[in-house]
């Protein structure tokens, strides 16, 4: 991961993420804000998709970073192969968790992972710009069990490897696979009953 | 494939091929296999192709959707520096470490114990030639006690019950002597109670 030139621009510090959490774990707010930037418009877009409001993104972002806080001396580099960012997104998914079983099931069974919610639905402009094939997508992504939903929107947002996003959600690696495997099948079942391709 | 993990499954096999994370050994052996099965290798293909797509498919969707960064690092940053003002206030948190001894103390305080105990026990268990020395108390007592439990007689010790001697002390020449008084007054009181005895049997009958 490359890190943000400090001071001297001449000479850009490269600090890891673990080494910017130690600092943060020091008492450092500003080694904290590094890495919040660094991992803001991701972690804030798989929020975005797992509860499907922009609101709802946000606040749940600033939960992240409380329980990364208030859980800064759990953090611990060697037993994480995914590092700080595995860690993280861990959080976040289960922050989203929370959220899921606060709000109830019947309402995540009717917006899915939230694509189609009025508070998720994109601005009327880019409404217009939604394909019918992209709209195909996400109604077969909404379509997907929650564990497949889960890997795929992982992998996308995330970009962790597999091994990484299995030790995330707390399962095997096969099982991380087999489920992205069954996701795609399935997508590819649903995309083929239209001719078209999905949007490019 | 990294950290070690064995892929088992050809399914699980061919999405991590798709994804690029198939590594080293495991990933020419895969290949391997691809260039003999030609069924594999159609499966590998369809399911990278689709794999594609949903990738592609997924960062079309996404591009559409807003999420204000901005205004979500600036609530962050006020956490963080809530939370940086906070930790300053706290006092310092006294740690458990600091509190624990070191290893080798517990090696010393074991000692320590043992030494007292073995202390204790010496003092309570003399060894035997100091017993050896020391005058037994026990005919004293004895001798004490019967003199003691005949204070009406007639033959009463003037001298009354004997001191006790302390256990310990070296005196064993005087208790000595003072044993063989008492044991003769004891023969003698015994003599007289005999004798008192008899007579009275004489006044019955």
């Amino acid at each position: 991961m490359t890190a943000k030139p400090m001071d001297n621009e001449s000479e850009p510090i490269i600090l890891s993420d673990e080494t910017l959490m130690q600092q943060l774990r020091d008492g450092q707010a500003h080694a904290g804000q590094m890495l919040a930037a660094r991992y803001a418009l991701m972690l804030l877009r798989y929020l975005r998709s797992q509860v499907g409001s922009e609101h709802l993104a946000e606040e749940l972002h600033q939960q992240t970073w409380i329980s990364v806080l208030e859980h800064i001396d759990r953090f611990d580099p060697k037993s994480s192969p995914g590092g700080f960012k595995a860690w993280l997104f861990r959080i976040a998914t289960n922050k989203a968790h929370d959220h899921w079983r606060s709000s109830g099931r019947e309402k995540s069974a009717m917006t899915g992972i939230g694509l189609i919610t009025d508070t998720a639905a994109p601005e009327a402009e880019q409404r217009l710009e939604g394909t019918e094939e992209m709209m195909k997508l996400r109604r077969a992504i909404d379509s997907l069990p929650e564990n497949q939903k889960q890997v795929v929107m992982l992998k996308y947002y995330s970009g962790l490897k597999f091994v990484e996003i299995a030790e995330v959600i707390g399962c095997p690696l096969n099982t991380a696979l087999g489920r992205m495997h069954k996701a795609v099948a399935r997508l590819r079942q649903i995309m083929q009953e239209q001719p078209r391709q999905m949007t490019r | 494939m990294e950290h070690g993990k064995k892929i088992m499954s050809d399914e699980s096999l061919l999405v991590a091929y798709a994804a690029g994370e198939v590594e080293g050994e495991e990933l020419t052996q895969f290949e391997a296999r691809l260039a003999s099965d030609a069924s594999l290798k159609q499966q590998a293909t369809a399911l990278s192709d689709d794999y594609a797509q949903l990738m592609n498919g997924l960062a079309a969707m996404d591009k559409r959707y807003r999420v204000d960064e901005r205004r979500s690092l600036q609530q962050v940053d006020a956490l963080l520096q809530q939370w940086e003002q906070e930790q300053a206030e706290a006092p310092a948190p006294i740690s458990i470490q600091s509190w624990r001894p070191p290893r080798w103390a517990y090696a010393a305080a074991a000692m320590v114990a043992l030494f007292v105990g073995f202390c204790y026990w010496w003092a309570n268990n003399p060894p035997d030639n100091q017993v050896a020395e020391t005058p037994t108390t026990e005919p004293t007592q004895e001798v004490a006690a019967d003199n003691q439990n005949a204070p009406n007689s007639d033959n009463n010790l003037d001298a009354g019950p004997a001191p006790m001697p302390l256990a310990f002390e070296d005196n064993s020449s005087e208790n000595s002597d003072r044993i063989s008084a008492l044991e003769q007054d004891v023969v003698a009181l015994s003599n007289d109670q005999v004798s008192a005895k008899n007579s009275s049997n004489d006044i019955d009958q």
